[in-house]
C-alpha cells in the first residue's frame, strides 16, 4: 500500500516536471502524454491530428500504472533488504539509483523492444530533462522522501529499545 | 585507437568459456557473500563497531536495553532464495565463498591470459586519451535512446566501463576481501589501513559487490539495447554476424546454461541445508590446504596504541551459568587451578597468581570476529610458548586442546565448548593465555579467568572461560572430530586465518 502511495506521489511529481519541461523545451505541455499513449497506439499518437483527450486519458492511465508499479517495486525492494529504517541520506541515494535504473531499463532496454519506432523521436534536450534527470532527481527522490516521511523510526538507538516498543 | 587493427565483434573460445564460468562463480560469490553479511548485518567505517556507528544495516532486529544481548543475537538469517546456503549458516557460507573465490581467480587468470595472448586486450584497454570525449559522445547518444557508433569493437563508454570492471573493480574486490584475513592483517597491519581499516575495507567490499550487481543490470540492459540476439550469439557462439538461425541456437544454449546454473545453485543450497556435514567435508578438503599453506604460517606483528582501544566493545557468547563457575567468579577465581596435562613430560597445576608470576606479555591488537565486527583491546597474559617450555610436550603431542567452563547452555546437548590449535600456532608471537583486558582482570563477559589470544586467527578460535589445556596427538576422537565446538556444530573450519 505504501509502495502504491509512494508511486502515485512520485508519478504526480514526475508528471508535473515533465509537463513543465515540455512546455519550455518544445512548447507543448502534453507531449509526455502523447509519448505515453504512443506506447499503446503507436507513433500516430504523436501526430497533431490525434485527439488530445485520448492522448491525455491514455497517457495518464499508463503513467499512473507505471508509477504505481515502480513505487511498489521500490518499497518492496527496501522492505526485503531491511532498508526501510536506513539513514535518510542512504534512502535518497537509493531513490536516485532507482530512478537511473528505471530510466535505463525503460528507455534503453524496453522501449526499443516494445516501441522501436519511438526511439528516433526523442531529441537530446527532451531526453535529458524529461528523461534521466526527471527520473533521477524527481521520481526516485520523491519515492525516497515518502519512505523517509512515513517509515517507523527504527534506526535510532536500536540497541537500547524498551520491551514495550519492540512488541 | 584508429591505428590498431580492427577486432571482430565475435569472441574467441577462451573469452566465451571464461565469461560463462565468470557468471557461475560471481553468482556463487554474491549469494555466499550475502550469507556472510548475515553474520553481522551492519557495515561501518570504523574498527570499533560500536552500536549506532554503522552506516547501513541489513536487519530489522532491535536489542532491549533491559535484557542481556551479545553479538550472536544480532545475526540475521537470510532466506535460502537469496543467500547460499541461507538460514544462518555462516560456516558453510564461508566455505562456499572461498571455493568460489578460488574458481573465480582461476577463471580471471585464464581470461587475462587469453586477453594477452590474442589482441583481445584492445577490446578493453584504451590506448588514447580521445576515449574520454568519445565516451561523452556515446553517453549523449544513449541519452537520446540512440546507439553510439561502434568502436573497436566496443564504443568508448563500453570500453571504459569494461576496463574499470576488469582492472579496477575486480582487484579492489580481491584486495578488500584479503583484508578480512586476520593472518594477513596481523602480519601486515598497514594493509587494511590502505583502505581506511578493516571495517572500511569490509564496507568497500560490499560496495564492490553492489557495483558488480549494478554493472550486471546495466550490462544486460545495454546488450538488449544493442540487439540481444546478436550479442548473445556473439558471446555464446563467437559469431560476428550471426544469422537468425544461429541466434536461435545461441538462445537455446544460453537458456540451457541458465537452467544448469539454477540447478547448480538449487543443488548447492539444498545439499548444504540437508547434508551440511557432507558439504563441509568436501569444501574443507579444498579450502583448508590452501589457507593452511598460504595464511596459517603468518605471524602477527600488530602494535596498536592504547589510544586505539575501543570503549565498551561487543561481548560475544553467553558466559557459563553453572554454579561451579559462578562460585569461582564471585570469589575472583581464588583457589582455582589451571591444569596443563596430556602428552607432556611435566604436568602443571597453576593458580591465577602463579600464572601472573610467570613471564608476562602485553599487546594491543584488533579482535576480528568471524561474524565481521571488530574491536581494539589491550591484552596481558602468559605466552603459550612459556607454558609449553615448562610442560615440555612429548614428541607425539601435536595439538593443544583447551577445555572450558562453558557448558553452552544456550545450545544444550552438544557438550562443553572446546577448541584445538596447532602447536606451531601456540608457539607463535602474540599467542597468549590472557588474564587481563585493558589493564583489568578479564571480565566474565570476555572469558574470565583465562582466554586465548591468537592474533592471526578469527575470534572463535580464541577460546574463552578456559578450564584446562591438554597436549594431544590428534583431535579426531574429541567431540565430532573437527577440532572445535564450532567446527563440530556450526561447520566452521578448524583453522581460521581468514
Amino acid at each position: 500500500m505504501h509502495g502504491a502511495r509512494a508511486g502515485l506521489l512520485a508519478g504526480l511529481a514526475l508528471g508535473l516536471v515533465e509537463i513543465g519541461a515540455s512546455s519550455v523545451l518544445r512548447g507543448d505541455p502534453w507531449l509526455p502524454f502523447d509519448f505515453a499513449a504512443a506506447i499503446i497506439v503507436g507513433p500516430e499518437a504523436l501526430a497533431p491530428a490525434f485527439p488530445l483527450a485520448a492522448s491525455l486519458t491514455l497517457g495518464m492511465v499508463i503513467h499512473v500504472l507505471l508509477s504505481f508499479m515502480f513505487g511498489i517495486a521500490f518499497v518492496a525492494g527496501l522492505t526485503v533488504t531491511f532498508q526501510l529504517s536506513a539513514r535518510p541520506w542512504l534512502i535518497l541515494i537509493y531513490g536516485v539509483l532507482f530512478g537511473v535504473t528505471v530510466w535505463e531499463v525503460d528507455f534503453l532496454a524496453l522501449l526499443p523492444l516494445i516501441a522501436p519506432e519511438l526511439t528516433g523521436r526523442l531529441d537530446l534536450a527532451t531526453q535529458v530533462w524529461n528523461g534521466i534527470l526527471s527520473y533521477c532527481l524527481v521520481y526516485g527522490p520523491t519515492l525516497a522522501v515518502y519512505v523517509i516521511a512515513v517509515r517507523p523510526g527504527l534506526l535510532d538507538r536500536w540497541w537500547r529499545v524498551d520491551d514495550s516498543e519492540a512488541t | 585507437m584508429s591505428s590498431l587493427p580492427p577486432i571482430e565483434f565475435g569472441f574467441p573460445l577462451g573469452i566465451r568459456v571464461t565469461h560463462a564460468f565468470n557468471i557461475v562463480f560471481l553468482t556463487l560469490l554474491m549469494r555466499s557473500g550475502i550469507e556472510i553479511l548475515g553474520g553481522h548485518p551492519m557495515l561501518y567505517f570504523n574498527d570499533d563497531c560500536r552500536p549506532g556507528t554503522e552506516w547501513i544495516r541489513f536487519t530489522s532486529k532491535r536489542m532491549f536495553r533491559n535484557q542481556r544481548w551479545t553479538a550472536e543475537d544480532e545475526k540475521q538469517a537470510y532466506t535460502p532464495w537469496l543467500a547460499l546456503p541461507g538460514r544462518d549458516n555462516l560456516g558453510l557460507g564461508r566455505f562456499w565463498h572461498f571455493v568460489a573465490v578460488l574458481g573465480w581467480l582461476l577463471t580471471g587468470l585464464i581470461y587475462l591470459a587469453v586477453l594477452g595472448l590474442d589482441n583481445q586486450w584492445q577490446r578493453l584497454v584504451p590506448t588514447s586519451w580521445t576515449v574520454f570525449p568519445q565516451a561523452w559522445d556515446a553517453a549523449l547518444a544513449y541519452l537520446r535512446v540512440d546507439l553510439p557508433s561502434p568502436g573497436n569493437p566496443y564504443n568508448a563508454l563500453q570500453q571504459l566501463t569494461y576496463f574499470a570492471v576488469v582492472f579496477v573493480l575486480t582487484p579492489l574486490q580481491i584486495l578488500t576481501g584479503l583484508t578480512m584475513s586476520p593472518a594477513l592483517a596481523g602480519r601486515f597491519p598497514w594493509f587494511p589501513r590502505l583502505f581506511g581499516g578493516r571495517q572500511a575495507a569490509r564496507s568497500l567490499h560490499f560496495l564492490g559487490l553492489m557495483a558488480f550487481v549494478a554493472f550486471t543490470v546495466h550490462h544486460i540492459a545495454l546488450v538488449i539495447a544493442h540487439g540481444f540476439g546478436g550479442g548473445l550469439a556473439s558471446i555464446v557462439l563467437g559469431l560476428a554476424a550471426p544469422t537468425a538461425a544461429q541466434q536461435a541456437i545461441a538462445s537455446a544454449i544460453a537458456l540451457t546454461f541458465l537452467a544448469a546454473l539454477i540447478v547448480l545453485h538449487v543443488g548447492a543450497t539444498r545439499q548444504s541445508l540437508q547434508q551440511p556435514r557432507v558439504v563441509q567435508d568436501v569444501l574443507q578438503r579444498i579450502i583448508d590446504p590452501v589457507q593452511g599453506r598460504l595464511l596459517q604460517p603468518l605471524i602477527s606483528r600488530q602494535r596498536y596504541s592504547l589510544h586505539d582501544i575501543t570503549a565498551d566493545p561487543r561481548p560475544n557468547g553467553r558466559p557459563p551459568r553453572h554454579e561451579d563457575y559462578r562460585d569461582l567468579a564471585e570469589r575472583g577465581f581464588d583457589g582455582w587451578r589451571f591444569e596443563v596435562g596430556g602428552l607432556v613430560e611435566q604436568q602443571l597445576s597453576l593458580t591465577i597468581d602463579e600464572l601472573r608470576a610467570l613471564n608476562m606479555e602485553h599487546q594491543v591488537t584488533l579482535h576480528k570476529c568471524i561474524q565481521g565486527w571488530s574491536y581494539v583491546a589491550a591484552w596481558q597474559g602468559v605466552p603459550l610458548r612459556v607454558l609449553l617450555d615448562r610442560c615440555r610436550p612429548t614428541s607425539s603431542g601435536r595439538y593443544i586442546l583447551f577445555r572450558t567452563f562453558d557448558e553452552k547452555w544456550e545450545e544444550p546437548g552438544h557438550g562443553d565448548y572446546y577448541g584445538v590449535i596447532d602447536l606451531n600456532l601456540a608457539r607463535a608471537p602474540q599467542s597468549l593465555l590472557a588474564y587481563d583486558m585493558n589493564g583489568h582482570p578479564l571480565p566474565v563477559d570476555f572469558g574470565a579467568p583465562l582466554r586465548l589470544r591468537l592474533e592471526t586467527q578469527l575470534g572463535y578460535k580464541m577460546v574463552k572461560w578456559i578450564r584446562s589445556m591438554e597436549l594431544i596427538a590428534d583431535y579426531k576422537d574429541i567431540g565430532a572430530g573437527y577440532g572445535g565446538w564450532r567446527a563440530d556444530l556450526l561447520h566452521y573450519s578448524r583453522i581460521a586465518p581468514i
